[in-house]
């Protein structure tokens, strides 16, 4: 019954050709045997169901070979599915198996060997697999000899990974030792049966088995040296380009090769002698072929075992031929391969044979050192040996140091001596590393390691005799270019210097005294800090600025590596910084560049100080260095108050904390809840760093930063924890700073009674119009550094710390860390004080700018209602400069100060949106009661500009209700038709969608995702039409005046879609076209040309299909506009147009020219061609533009018209 | 083909001369200079309509007046002219230098953008002997006759003494005749093409 059962199957599983069928049949086959009582019979008939296909030989004639090795197929595959489910055949049947498919090689060639080979595998798997079959086996397979090579490649793997499974069975690997001795001779079979292998997945293979081989037999010389022959005939490996692809990469065989050559010490003889054989061959070798050498000489090198057998006798073959390497060596990585196998060979050395090594070495390193040709390859020689253990660092670094001292006195070459101080630094750097990993090692070996590192020889003696005589010499002489090199690398060593630790003690101790160390950073900060600010020049000023700043780089770069070592220097650096500026501002207070230099010395000494956190190895610096410059900062700004300089000066240290903040302050989408501020831990905090000395500004009192700072050095906190100290700290500044330049008065009159107001404090009292300016500039920039640290705090940190109220009282509130003398009785006010003429009001904007909408309490509306009044009042209550920060404040209250659900809130602002409205009306027909007579066109103009600015901020809210909407409505429909301004309000509407930062999503301003297509249905798309004369009323009769709507509503409408997304306005793109081209002769050349340009470009990129039909009248009309604004730009009249003015005519023109030349890709040339000839005529003069940046673009126009024909 | 200068010398793109290097300005940036231009800079308000107080022609970056064509501008449309023979620019071998081209009148006078003008530009071939200094000429006058507007007229010369034959060379490049027939000629042209790719 079975009988029948297996043959049926074994000719369904050679008759069928899907896969799916040849999957299941031998499943079905296995699950038979399984299931048989008797699984010995079953296995008989199961092999016996072949038989019918067996019966032919192995001839040329024979046409059945295919039927008969799917047959076999048929049984090896039962016996993998057999082996899946562990289904255990009995020893003598396994034996059986073997031994039939084993013969299979010698009989069968063409059918049986692909079969037999997976067969075999799976067989050897089993678990009553005898290790005698194994040299049975391989016996067998070798008897293919030739027929080998005709097998396909997968066939050949198969049978290589067979080999590989036996030699790595141990007990495989033991009966074929056993039986062969150190003859091994099946190695010798395989390596006859496998030697054309060429396929690169099969030679991984191979190479495997021969590693294996060498790492576990134990072969004889003879033997060893056969199969070293056989893997080092591919030696170098590489892989050919038409190699199919079968992931293997040049790199897999190389380091596959690479580990049969560092498989073991016994090869060593052979090894090495070949690839230094191969490496002295000099040019036969490109550099990657030596590369590949010398990386496999370092794999050996460091791999053998028995390193005094294997290592040891070939030390002086090896030095003698890589030192040449080295010494004449041009490719870097050939260099460094070679620097890596020298170090290699130092580590393997014992004691005896290392100290031989190095008197050897040295020899010929001192002869090279000792010439300035050579120097330099020396020094990378001497740093790869004696930095592969302490001890060889310990034996060779004295005799080198003194050499290369003393060399370095004698040299006479500048390019010498800084070769030979790159020499030094590097042993230095070296050392510097050896000691910090002796420290990480010293806990498991503390004794062995005690004062290996020549610890006498590498602190004050080598400043005091080699360094500090180089930079005396240097500084003596005038520095020349030549001697720039020389006093980077002296600067480098300082910084190396003061990062010798000494080796082997439990604490490590710092090699250079404490005054040594003093000295050093002393020197290092004169290029940067002390002689720039002080306005002397270090080097001499004839010389290149290039050298300049590259002396600079290098001073700062080893004061950046040297504070980490040794962080008690830092805050003398800042002392010296601020007495640089003392001593410079004393000197010439009305220097020019005191300011900027007072900037960068700021800026590279937040660096230096590691306040970058990440970077800092001790965690205890993350808050005190950079609350240190930020003091130092404070303490420069008021000495400066003190002496009464101007406020550029002061603006210089506002820049550099806002610079030091930047880098300090947690970006806001980093908040942790876990690390909130309340108002308690604030006071908490702010009482604290009073009391550990901080300086402060608004009591005069420069503190003592250098307690403060030790006080958070001493403090060990979190990341967590330090972000929240940080954040508070910046507060705290901007608080110090604003009660410094603010001042709470008492008025008192008939209508308001008794009220509080800020004004600036008594170092604003400058009052010519130059000083003002300057402090109006660095109170903006104080502005900065407000918003920066209020936006970073959370909602709820901003209510807890009341920060809405503090944007009206500037801080000078009772709020428990205030030193205002009116405290007691002041609770601040809720409106922008008038004081001064508003010029606080940029105070207030620095806070509110920064404000979560959740956090301005709904009593503070208020203020939006009084600066409506203000600034719609006649006349304007304040500067123009002031004026527009105001503006700012009612764009940020009007996005921000919305209280939905609050009906009360909501009536107030509608009422403020009809008082708008109203002044709106008035304003526009003349007829503004009460006032009388009419304000002037100027302050009309102002006015406008607030409602656009309210406006501004209230439609990314875009409320529905017609209450809320009418002002839009009534701007939008009346602002362009303004008889007397219709221009300039039309061109206002850009107002409304230009990207201000005061409405960026960092300041969480209010923007609602549909505004732009919102603000489209409204104020755009409605008045399309309007914007050609025909569609207006008949009740306009006069054409000049029908034009002058049509044109100022086209400005209008441009000036809105310049801002909005091409999706927003794509439907109704036909019609824009249309209005676009019309404006291009109506439309003055200034920020209206600019805007229609824009939306011409944004539809030409998005959709030049729009613009097809209107080619001509495009090119003719932009080219047109082109030559407008050329001659407007070259007329006599240009030099006194404002410089707002200039940029549009420049922007006109370069839009033009780049709409021509993006054309010319949009359009199928025949559309093009026939303007060609006249348009290039035009780009030829378009080449002459009197702006050199256009240019570039009118011959980009001119070439791409110039090969349209092409 | 063997090259006629098979090691020329090469400067360092570096060391060509650019109109940054020949500004003393400042690499410091130092605070705003004037309450316009800090208005404008801090970007509290962006749109133009919002200029106030610009009475100042001083601002930093002010859309600037009259650039006219100059020496340096001449030098960057024609430095980066590849070599018909080496893979490198005419600047970077020193072929074309700044200081020999000539601009007449120089745009430190001229005051109208239209007046006719003259732009000399004499070339320094690699080796006395150079077969390839017609092209390059060529190719010279080629890219400047493309780049200019129509008011300038271009000359190419060989700069005196470098070249054994100079008064040839410097007849062909002034034929315009001889020019214009030889831009007819494609293996000419298509030499011209290839070293003119990397204009920009």
């Amino acid at each position: 019954m079975t009988d029948s059962k297996f043959g049926e199957l074994a000719l369904q599983y050679v008759l069928t050709d899907e896969n799916e069928q040849a999957r299941e049949i031998p499943e079905k086959a296995a699950s038979v045997i399984q299931e048989s009582a008797n699984t010995r019979i079953a296995i008989g008939q199961w092999v016996q169901s072949i038989n019918r296909w067996i019966h032919t030989g192995d001839s040329n004639e024979d046409d059945g070979f295919i039927e008969r090795a799917k047959a076999l197929d048929f049984l090896a595959s039962t016996l993998e599915v057999l082996l899946r489910r562990d289904f255990a055949l009995k020893a003598d049947q396994i034996k059986l198996l073997a031994t039939f498919f084993g013969s299979l090689f010698s009989s069968d060639h063409r059918a049986g060997v692909t079969a037999s080979a997976k067969a075999l595998r799976c067989v050897t798997s089993m678990k009553a697999f005898q290790p005698s079959l194994g040299h049975d086996i391989i016996e067998n397979v070798c008897k293919l000899g030739d027929g080998f090579n005709l097998q396909t490649p997968a066939t050949r793997l198969e049978l290589y990974e067979l080999f590989l499974r036996l030699i790595k069975d141990p007990a495989v690997a033991n009966d074929l030792e056993y039986r062969d001795g150190n003859t091994c001779g099946f190695i010798t079979d395989l390596l006859g049966l496998c030697r054309y292998e060429k396929d690169p997945l099969n030679l991984m293979k191979w190479f495997e088995i021969l590693r294996t081989f060498l790492q576990n037999f134990f072969p004889s010389a003879d033997v060893t040296s056969a199969v070293f022959e056989r893997f080092s005939n591919y030696f170098p490996i590489t892989l050919r380009n038409a190699t199919p692809n079968s992931g293997v990469t040049p790199g897999d065989l190389k380091a596959a090769l690479r580990s049969c050559f560092a498989a073991h010490y016994r090869v060593a003889g052979l090894a090495i002698p070949y690839l230094m054989n191969k490496l002295d061959n000099g040019d036969a070798v490109t550099a990657a072929v030596k590369t590949d050498i010398l990386q496999t000489l370092n794999a050996c090198v460091s791999q053998y075992d028995h390193p005094k057998q294997s290592v040891a006798p070939y030390v002086d073959q090896v030095w003698t031929s890589l030192k040449y390497e080295v010494r004449n060596g041009e490719v870097p990585d050939t260099i460094q391969a070679t620097l890596k196998v020298l170090g290699s060979l130092t580590k393997r050395l014992d004691a005896e044979e290392l100290s031989t090594f190095l008197s050897e070495s040295w020899k010929d390193l001192a002869e090279d050192l000792s010439s300035p040709e050579y120097s330099a390859q020396a020094g990378q020689l001497l740093v790869a040996v004696s930095g592969s253990t302490v001890q060889s660092f310990a034996s060779i670094t004295p005799r080198a140091l003194a050499h290369v001292q003393n060399t370095i006195k004698h040299a006479e070459s500048s390019a010498y001596k800084q070769k030979l101080l790159v020499v030094l630094n590097n042993i230095l750097s070296l050392r510097w590393h050896l000691t910090d990993s002796l420290a990480t090692s010293s806990a498991s070996q503390p004794a062995s390691s005690s004062g290996l590192l020549n610890d006498e020889i590498f602190g004050e003696s080598l400043f005091q005799t080699t360094y500090l005589p180089l930079w005396q010499n240097l500084s003596a002489s005038s520095t020349s270019a030549d001697h720039v090199g020389i006093l980077k690398e002296t600067m480098n060593g300082f910084a190396t210097l003061v990062g010798q630790r000494s080796s082997g003690h439990d604490s490590p101790r710092q090699l250079c005294s404490d005054s040594t160390c003093t000295q050093i950073f002393n020197l290092l900060a004169k290029p940067v800090i002390v002689e720039p600010i002080e306005g002397r020049n270090f080097l001499d000023a004839g010389l290149d600025a290039r050298l300049h700043e590259e002396v600079y780089d290098a001073a700062a770069a080893s004061l950046k590596k040297a504070v980490p070592a040794y962080p008690a220097a830092f805050r003398n650096l800042l002392f010296q910084f601020l007495a640089s500026i003392k001593t410079a501002y004393g000197s010439d207070p009305a220097r020019e560049d005191l300011a900027a230099h007072i900037q960068l010395a700021a800026k590279t000494l937040y660096e230096v100080g590691g306040a970058d956190a990440t970077n800092l190895l001790d965690s205890k610096l993350l808050l005190s260095n950079p609350f240190s410059v930020v003091n130092a900062l404070l303490e420069g700004l008021l000495w400066m108050l003190s002496q009464h300089a101007p406020a550029k000066v002061w603006t210089a240290f506002i820049m550099s904390m806002r610079y030091a903040f930047d880098h300090t302050l947690p970006s806001a989408s980093s908040q942790h809840p876990g690390s909130q501020i309340t108002r308690d831990w604030y006071l908490n905090f702010a009482q604290q760093i009073v009391s550990q000395g901080a300086p402060q500004l608004d009591l005069d009192q420069p503190g003592d930063p250098e307690r403060m700072a030790k006080a958070f050095e001493g403090l060990s906190i979190s990341e967590l924890d330090a972000s929240r100290h940080r954040k508070a700290y910046c507060l705290w500044v901007v608080k110090q700073l604003y009660r410094r330049f603010t001042v709470a008065h008492c008025t008192e009159d008939e209508t308001n009674g008794k009220r509080w107001v800020i004004g600036l404090s008594k170092d604003f009292q400058e009052t010519s119009s130059d000083l003002v300016m300057q402090q109006d500039i660095c109170l903006h920039q104080l502005v900065r550094l407000a918003t920066s640290t209020v936006r970073v705090l959370s909602a709820d940190e901003q209510k807890a710390l009341q920060l809405d109220q503090d944007a009206f009282a500037l801080f000078n509130t009772c709020d428990g860390d205030s030193t205002n003398p009116a405290d007691g009785e002041f609770t601040g006010p809720s409106a922008l004080s008038s004081a001064d003429g508003f010029r606080t009001a940029p105070l207030s904007l620095g806070i509110l700018q920064g404000l979560h909408p959740g956090a301005i309490r709904p009593e503070f509306y208020t203020t939006l209602d009084d600066l409506c009044l203000t600034l719609t009042s006649v006349p304007s209550p304040c500067s123009d400069v002031t004026r527009t920060t105001l503006d700012t404040i009612l764009i940020v209250l009007s996005n921000k100060l919305y209280f939905r659900g609050n009906i009360d809130l909501n009536g107030k602002r509608a009422a403020t949106k009809q008082h708008l409205e109203n002044t709106f009306t008035g304003i526009s027909t003349g007829c503004m009661n009460p006032i009388e007579p009419r304000p002037d066109t100027h302050t009309v103009l102002l006015i406008h500009r607030s409602i656009f600015s309210y406006l501004a901020g209230d439609v990314p809210r875009h409320q529905h209700e017609p209450a809320q909407a009418s002002l839009l409505a009534n701007v939008v429909k009346s602002a362009p038709d303004d008889a007397e301004l219709g221009l300039q309000l039309s061109q206002y509407f850009e107002i409304l969608v230009s990207p201000k930062e005061c409405l960026a999503a960092e300041n969480h301003a209010f923007r609602s995702k549909l505004d732009g297509t919102w603000l489209y249905s409204k104020a755009v798309q409605p008045w399309l039409a309007f914007c050609f004369s025909g569609n207006l009323g008949d009740e306009i009769p006069d054409g000049l005046e029908r034009e002058r709507r049509t044109i100022n509503r086209a400005v209008a409408t441009f000036a809105l879609l310049k801002h909005l997304k091409y999706n927003q306005y794509s439907a109704d793109v036909a019609e824009i076209v249309k209005i676009g081209l019309r404006s291009l002769s109506t439309f003055n050349l200034g920020a209206e040309m600019v805007s229609c340009m824009s939306v011409l470009l944004a539809v030409l990129n998005n959709d030049p299909g729009e613009l097809q039909e209107h080619i001509a009248g495009l090119i003719s009309g932009t080219i047109t506009m082109y030559e407008k604004a050329k001659k407007a730009a070259e007329a006599a009249t240009y030099r006194t147009l404002r410089p707002s003015q200039k940029r549009d005519l420049s922007t006109c023109r370069r839009n033009a020219l780049e709409f021509l030349q993006l054309m010319t890709g949009k359009f199928a040339a025949r559309y093009l061609l026939p303007h060609r000839q006249q348009l290039l005529r035009q780009l030829a003069w378009a080449c002459g533009d009197p702006m050199r940046s256009i240019r570039p673009v009118a011959i980009a126009a001119r070439k791409a018209w110039d090969d349209l024909d092409k | 083909m063997d090259k006629d200068n098979a090691n020329p010398t090469i400067l360092n793109t570096s060391q060509l001369p650019t109109r940054q290097n020949r500004k003393n300005g400042s690499a410091l940036n130092g605070p705003f200079t004037n309450s316009s231009a800090l208005v404008h800079k801090l970007g509290y308000t962006s749109s133009p309509p919002w200029e106030i107080s610009e009475s100042d022609g001083t601002d930093s970056d002010a859309e600037g007046d009259m650039e006219l064509i100059d020496e340096q501008d001449i030098y960057d449309l024609i430095s980066n002219i590849s070599d018909p023979e080496h893979p490198l620019s005419l600047g970077q071998l020193a072929v074309v230098n700044l200081p020999d081209i000539d601009i007449t009148p120089s745009p430190l006078v001229a005051a109208d953008p239209n007046t006719l003008t003259q732009v000399l530009v004499k070339i320094t071939p690699t080796i006395t002997h150079c077969s390839l200094a017609t092209v390059i000429g060529l190719g010279v006058r080629v890219r400047l006759e493309k780049v200019l507007p129509p008011n300038y007229r271009v000359d190419v010369m060989i700069k005196e003494g470098t070249h054994s034959q100079d008064d040839q060379v410097n007849k062909q490049l002034a034929d315009k005749e001889r020019v214009a027939a030889a831009l007819e000629n494609d293996t000419l042209r298509g030499v011209l093409d290839k070293m003119l790719e990397k204009c920009a």
